[in-house]
């Protein structure tokens, strides 16, 4: 390998797993009107952030999301727990995360680009 | 995850707008039947019920644990309700018994405007769903720029 960036690599994880995320969300959406559903949600911030918190960027790495569905009730008849405000909420969230991520790599390619080849067009 | 599975997404999102098209579909024709007497079957019309049901991905890939459960949505089966005719005093009516009642069908258009209002909204989030899906494509391809 020529050389190695681990930002880069980092920032590829949570792109990812915004990625899985935005289609967990889109699932919980589509299933909004189905009998027994039960809402599912991506585990992923919280490990990955105590990683890179004790400075153990290659246990970051390692983090997989993971698909769990989280134990909340449901005042609904037919047994469904989708809360469609709240999905909609996370999946703005969830897309804001994305751009900003997604922009972040461009800009740092872009500057690898730059200092190969003198301009970044 | 293969070039494919980048528009997966979409799958999951168009699943859901076409249940809830179908269900659509479903109202509008327990409304527009609302006072239908006659049918093919005999009697008066049954309300009819869209039953949905969650799907599996069987594509995703394992990487991405529990990941199969996420296929969208489907219809599996439109039923006929089994709620009670309801049972009018209408002795003019061509179809009225002895006695001047007539057995209605069991639509009650109230319930069908509240479905067709969840519907509509189910419909409008996943259009949302897609909006914001195409956006962080556009993102993703600026990458490349």
């Amino acid at each position: 390998m020529l050389f190695r960036d681990v930002n880069l690599e980092l920032m590829n994880k949570v792109l990812g797993a915004a990625s899985l995320r935005h289609k967990v969300i889109a699932n919980n959406i589509a299933n909004v009107n189905t009998p027994g559903y039960r809402s599912k949600e991506v585990a992923f911030d919280k490990e990955f952030e105590e990683a890179l918190g004790n400075g153990r960027a290659e246990d970051a790495l390692r983090v997989e999301p993971k698909l769990f569905s989280p134990d909340t009730g449901t005042t609904r008849m037919d047994g469904n727990n989708v809360d469609m405000e709240k999905e909609l909420a996370r999946l703005q969230k969830n897309a804001t995360i994305y751009n900003v991520i997604a922009q972040m790599i461009g800009k740092r390619l872009a500057s690898y680009k730059e200092a190969i080849g003198g301009s970044s067009d | 995850m293969g070039f494919n599975r980048m528009f997966s997404v979409l799958d999951v999102s168009s699943s859901g707008l076409s249940a809830e098209r179908t269900r659509m579909d479903v109202i509008a024709g327990n409304i527009a039947n609302a006072q239908t007497t006659r049918t093919p079957e005999g009697g008066p019309y049954r309300r009819k019920l869209v039953v949905f049901s969650s799907v599996l991905d069987e594509e995703m890939s394992i990487a991405e644990s529990g990941g199969k459960d996420l296929g969208g949505v489907k219809v599996v089966n439109i039923v006929p309700s089994t709620e009670e005719f309801q049972r009018v005093h209408a002795p003019g009516h061509p179809d009225a018994d002895k006695d001047g009642y007539v057995m209605m069908p069991n639509v009650n258009t109230v319930y069908e405007m509240v479905d067709m209002m969840s519907a509509s909204r189910a419909y409008q989030a996943n259009l949302a769903v897609v909006d914001t899906f195409r956006e962080m494509l556009s993102r993703t391809l600026a990458i490349g720029r």
